[in-house]
């Protein structure tokens, strides 16, 4: 293998283990189709093609077994993971593509569902480990998928709708991309020989960062990124439900129509983005942001974790922060 | 304060170092803890804190409450970060 960081590792690892085992070349095509050139093609990953639910698994097993190496094969089913609920999410938002040009939707549709409900649990069922945490694994991996799918139905019911909750935007965050992270953390605990104790902290670890680094996320959608994507699409994040929640009577009516005029009008775009930085709404998600950190370093420490593993989540942790330098 | 309020500043207290001090050496713990406590729910999002909570600071509490981060840092400096971070989808 040539890859040069965990992340290419990870999907060239995915590429293969579906060329092994794809019940034919058709099946075969399809599936890779979904996965060709990950991490690359993901926005924001940089030189290095960082990814948490690749860095992370790698970081818990060199802190609970002393060698990172020992969620290498995890991090490709979850590879196959990520990319099947991506490829679910996209066509869920109506999100056509470029790699999907030549498909039918119900085809995009088939390689997702096969990517997130039998790819990882096939590769997991042939990890070196004893039966009983194979067992544990796929339970974990099990339970997960009902957190993300019903993380999924309440962001899908959300879209549109401008009497969510701050809470409920954060349940929706966290049963998504937290429980993604949590999940990661967790089996590469299990897959090391973690007690239940230590792999329920890790998996706190990594649901915090995970809810964090996508509430990050969210933000720069609004405040950075050149056009927002989730006003288009009438997602309600972090942002709009903070300003929202601050408004009442007129002021509250007049948003709601301009979030609604958003969706197809660009410059409606830019001036709730406008009104957003006006009310000092950044400065309450990087607080509501922060909690999140905080409780990932809590967790960490109520791991056990040395150094330097340790020093490796902190610094993933970090990176999720607005309020701490990288 | 909402219940939720408190939640997210007691979290937020306890991992600042500072004023787990501050408290263990004053006399009156708990209205220390409230003092402090007021001064985070400031920036509790969605809270829109009134109350005595704000006055009454001792010199080092106001000292520690101004050099926050989230108190201090300006949206130019935060929208900077979010840039920088940002981008890399969870």
């Amino acid at each position: 293998m040539s890859s040069t960081t965990p992340e290419a590792a990870a999907f060239e690892g995915a590429i293969q283990f579906v060329r092994d085992h794809a019940a034919g070349e058709a099946q075969a095509q399809l599936l890779v189709a979904a996965l060709a050139g990950r991490p690359d093609r993901d926005p924001g990953v940089g030189d290095t093609k960082y990814r948490r639910f690749v860095r992370i698994p790698l970081a818990v097993a060199a802190a609970v077994c002393g060698d990172a190496s020992r969620a290498q094969p995890l991090t490709v089913a979850l590879a196959l993971l990520h990319t099947g609920l991506d490829t679910l999410d996209d066509l869920m938002d109506g999100d056509v593509r470029p790699w999907w040009q030549e498909y039918r939707s119900a085809e995009v549709l088939l390689a997702g569902a096969t990517l997130v409900s039998a790819l990882p649990q096939l590769l997991i069922a042939e990890l070196d480990a004893p039966p009983s945490t194979l067992a544990l694994m796929q339970r974990t991996l099990a339970q997960a998928g009902m957190v993300i799918s019903a993380g999924q139905q309440r962001d899908v019911a959300g879209a549109g709708r401008d009497d969510l909750t701050v809470a409920d935007v954060e349940a929706s965050v966290s049963a998504k991309s937290g429980e993604v992270h949590g999940l990661a953390a967790k089996l590469a605990a299990q897959l090391s020989g973690a007690g239940e104790a230590v792999a329920t902290h890790y998996y706190e670890v990594g649901q915090a960062i995970g809810t964090a680094a996508q509430l990050v996320s969210d933000c720069f959608d609004i405040f950075a990124a050149p056009d927002s994507r989730d006003l288009r699409q009438g997602t309600r994040t972090l942002p709009v439900v903070l300003a929202l929640t601050a408004m009442t009577g007129d002021e509250r009516a007049a948003f709601q129509t301009l979030l609604h005029e958003a969706e197809a009008e660009a410059g409606a775009r830019t001036a709730v983005r406008q009104r957003l930085l006006e009310a000092d709404i950044v400065r309450n998600a990087a607080v509501t942001i922060e909690i999140y950190c905080r409780r990932a370093y809590a967790a960490l420490a109520n791991a056990g974790a040395s150094d330097p593993a340790k020093s490796v989540l902190e610094q993933i942790i970090r990176d999720c922060s607005l309020l701490e330098e990288a | 304060m909402s219940d939720r309020a408190m939640e997210m500043a007691m979290e937020l207290f306890r991992s600042n170092a500072d004023f787990q001090r501050i408290v263990r050496d004053s006399d009156d713990k708990g209205a220390t803890v409230n003092r402090i406590l007021g001064q985070y729910a400031r920036f509790v999002p969605g809270e829109k804190f009134v109350g005595a909570a704000e006055d009454g600071l001792e010199p080092e509490e106001q000292a520690k409450i101004n050099g926050l981060p989230w108190a201090s840092e300006d949206n130019a400096q935060l929208i900077a970060r979010i840039g920088d971070k940002g981008c890399d989808y969870a």
